[in-house]
């Protein structure tokens, strides 16, 4: 029996010191993320993986709900702030205040949302999960993300995106139904995402830099298939937002009709859109940038 | 409580430690034990359920005692009637109810007479099918003189609810599974060691295996109609390869966790995959299960023993009763059938016993030209089988079938249908998707050559090491990926 429990203890302590050195490595990979060239962040979902400004970085992934880019701006925030960050756009659409995200983030068995949820429970780490309100986020990601061996947390690089768009009305539906707007009262405004919405205004305003909710353009067929009634509630409540918060701006471009051939699907700009969306919001930065104090 | 959960982690230890610590001297304290953690073990699914099992457990207790106490056969008889009406009656009602009523309106409904019934929205208890099948066998056992009956209720209780095996099995035979029960069980290294290497293994088997495998099958299965043939064929391969990896793996984590409280399990799977012919892939697969069918139905009805027809209709009646055991629907029952089809001929040619060797290519560095066929032959056909297996409706496996064979068969919109399932996943998944495929000769080498190359001789220090990296190479794909219950948990 003593030999046998050896083995038990030294696969722990093996299993342990592993998953230590792993935690370590990505403390360290947090270091020197914004350097002296850094003067905005990009963050969001996936509407916001093709987007990129020379002088800025992008931290975004499929699916992020804003309590991932919340904690991802307070870690860069509080550890490496820089008077340089004065811009913080945040891309915002439909699916972000459907029941989708909440759903998903709360729940065990979507996969789709999986590898976020782990992400999520990464950057929370025990302190942070322990001061967050509610819903929970289940204590398994938590724990078990510690141990993720290919740490791609911080991958700022925006995605290259240069296949055909896929706009047939199969796939179309697909994303619709994905994202839930589709059906009457789809607009949530009490939801975790809103918490964190809020926490993301609160929190850029502490640092002195403005908050750009960034909406991303979607293709007329899924803004022709969203319920509009939630749509309309959708508009207004980013308008009374940014009405209400004076550091706080919100860029309508969802209704912007841009060309099929810019799209990566009904609600993505491909990597050519992005650089011509880009091109189109270029002026407003700038004059956003002479604005600030 | 599944074993692939953060709870059975702190379950196993807690009560390895008091078997083995607190309570080792004392055996009916032990089996007080066993039975209390399988009762939380099921519990902690749904405590009501408890009482279903306590109910079983206690009517074949009294059944098994009556029988060996009664002198004349009549009496027996209608002891075991009991049993038989208990057990098949539980099982009938929370497994089939729904079934029957629902084929009954349909059969009136096909005759033009519309009928309106209301299911009875009825759970069905995980492991049902295989506790009642382990009481059952008891009680036959007894009646037919082969078995004596335990006169304590806490070791029969803890034999019918044994946490390891209880909710998916191995199916464990009274003769073999009590004896051990009811007598001291001693600890060894070799034992442990041989238990901890199974439950890794399974875990490797459930987490890296099956639930990968699950993501392509789970897409290809629900959106066939948008995929090419060869897709949807090795949508069918995926699919064979995630309940194998699943169902084995369970098993293997239960023969593995008997094993660390002193406990042997029979084995439930030898190398399915590498079966050349169906009756030796019977031989190799559900062992448990195929063995408890020939035992009390394929023999009691005369076997192979008796005239040709008759042989027939017994082939006949264990396979679609096999199918129809593993679910209240018409997809098993065809898939029942599907393998008695492939078994009457070697049967009626008297070839059904020819592979019986341990192993495909014994004593030899590869298998024959023949063996090598009969196992493309009869995983092709097993993989068929599978798909009425997976699918909802009948209808719909054949649709499937359908499509495979009369759609798109380049490769080209094999590797396009590939890209779309993992879309934006990058090369590890690719590379991912394709080893997947090579897991049975991982699994047969595995299977083969462990006991020849046993960890149990490994020094610590590689044991821990390669543990440890089974364990870290899990712990990434299960935080990855998706997380599945058990599949055999809903028969």
């Amino acid at each position: 029996m003593a030999r046998f429990l050896t083995i038990i203890s030294g696969i722990l302590v093996a299993v342990i010191c592993f998953g230590a050195t792993l935690a370590a490595l990505e403390e360290a990979s947090w270091e020197d993320t914004v350097t002296p060239s850094v003067k905005r962040l990009i963050l969001g979902d996936s509407h916001a993986q093709p987007l990129f400004f020379s002088d800025g970085i992008t931290i975004a992934k499929g699916g992020d709900p804003f309590v991932v880019s919340y904690l991802m701006l307070r870690r860069i925030l509080k550890t490496q702030y820089s008077e340089q960050i004065r811009h913080i756009l945040l891309t915002v659409g439909p699916q972000n205040f459907s029941s989708t995200r909440d759903d998903f983030l709360i729940s065990n068995y979507e996969n789709w949302f999986s590898g976020n949820k782990n992400r999520i429970a990464h950057i929370l780490k025990w302190s942070d999960y322990l001061n967050i309100s509610t819903p929970k986020i289940p204590l398994r990601s938590c724990f078990v993300h510690e141990f993720n061996a290919f740490n791609r947390t911080l991958d700022f690089s925006p995605a290259q995106w240069d296949e055909e768009p896929r706009l047939d009305s199969a796939y179309t539906a697909l994303r619709l139904s994905r994202h839930r707007v589709t059906e009457p009262g789809w607009f949530q405004n009490q939801s975790l995402q809103v918490e964190y919405l809020n926490r993301l205004i609160l929190l850029t305003d502490e640092y002195n830099c403005s908050l750009v909710l960034l909406g991303v353009p979607l293709h007329e067929t899924y803004l022709a298939n969203t319920e509009p009634t939630g749509l309309k509630k959708y508009y207004d409540f980013l308008d009374s937002i940014a009405q209400s918060h004076h550091h706080v701006e919100y860029w309508k471009y969802e209704a912007s009709a841009l060309p099929d051939s810019m799209f990566k699907d009904c609600d993505h700009l491909n990597s050519n859109g992005a650089k011509h969306f880009l091109k189109r919001i270029d002026n407003q930065v700038r004059q956003l940038h002479q604005t600030l104090p | 409580m599944l074993f692939n959960s953060p709870e059975f982690l702190l379950f196993l230890p807690i009560v390895f430690g008091l078997y083995w610590f607190v309570v080792q001297r004392n055996l009916k304290a032990q089996n007080v034990l066993l039975l209390v953690a399988s009762y939380v073990f099921y519990g902690w699914w749904d405590w009501r359920f408890l009482g279903l099992i306590a109910f079983s457990t206690v009517v074949d207790f009294f059944v098994g005692i009556r029988v060996a106490e009664a002198s004349e056969k009549r009496i027996k008889k209608r002891w075991m009637a009991v049993s038989l009406l208990v057990n098949l009656g539980l099982l009938a009602y929370f497994k089939y109810a729904n079934f029957f009523i629902e084929s009954w309106v349909d059969a009136w409904g096909a005759m033009g007479i519309t009928m309106h019934a209301s299911s009875l929205q009825v759970i069905l208890p995980v492991g049902i099918s295989f506790y009642t099948f382990q009481t059952l066998s008891y009680s036959i056992d007894i009646y037919r003189g082969t078995l004596k009956p335990t006169h304590s209720l806490i070791n029969f209780a803890a034999f019918v609810s044994f946490f390891p095996q209880l909710v998916a099995g191995p199916i464990e035979r009274a003769s073999r599974l009590l004896p051990q029960i009811e007598n001291k069980r001693e600890f060894t290294y070799e034992e442990g060691v041989a238990g901890l290497r199974l439950i890794l293994w399974g875990m490797f088997k459930k987490v890296v295996v099956a639930d990968t495998c699950a993501i392509y099958a789970n897409d290809i299965f629900a959106n066939y109609t948008e995929y090419a043939g060869p897709t949807l064929m090795l949508g069918a391969v995926y699919f064979a390869f995630q309940i194998y990896g699943d169902f084995s793996g369970y098993s293997d984590i239960a023969i593995g966790t008997a094993k660390l409280f002193g406990i042997q399990l029979m084995t439930n799977f030898k190398t399915p995959y590498f079966s050349r012919d169906i009756a030796e892939f019977w031989r190799r697969w559900h062992i448990s299960l195929s063995t408890w069918f020939r035992d009390y139905l394929y023999i009691p009805l005369g076997g192979s023993r008796v005239g040709k027809w008759k042989a027939v209709r017994n082939v006949f009646i264990i396979f679609l009763v096999s199918g129809f055991w593993h679910g209240a629907n018409w997809t098993f029952i065809v898939w029942g059938g599907i393998h008695a089809c492939l078994f009457l001929p070697l049967l009626l040619r008297g070839t059904n016993r020819r592979y019986t060797s341990e192993t495909v290519g014994e004593g030899r560095w590869l298998p024959s030209d023949r063996e090598l066929l009969g196992m493309a032959w009869t995983f092709t056909m097993v993989c068929v089988a599978w798909v009425f297996f997976r699918m909802h409706t009948v209808a719909d496996g054949i649709a499937y079938l359908k499509h495979a064979l009369s759609s798109n068969w380049e490769v080209e919109s094999l590797l396009e249908d590939f890209e779309k399932i993992r879309s934006g996943a990058g090369i590890l998944k690719w590379i991912e998707s394709f080893l997947l495929l090579v897991f049975p000769l991982l699994d047969f080498f595995e299977s083969v050559y462990s006991s020849r190359y046993a960890l149990i001789r490994s020094t610590s220090i590689v044991l821990i090491l390669l543990s440890s990296t089974l364990i870290l190479v899990m712990l990434q794909f299960s935080l990855n990926g998706e997380s599945n219950t058990f599949i055999y948990f809903q028969f």
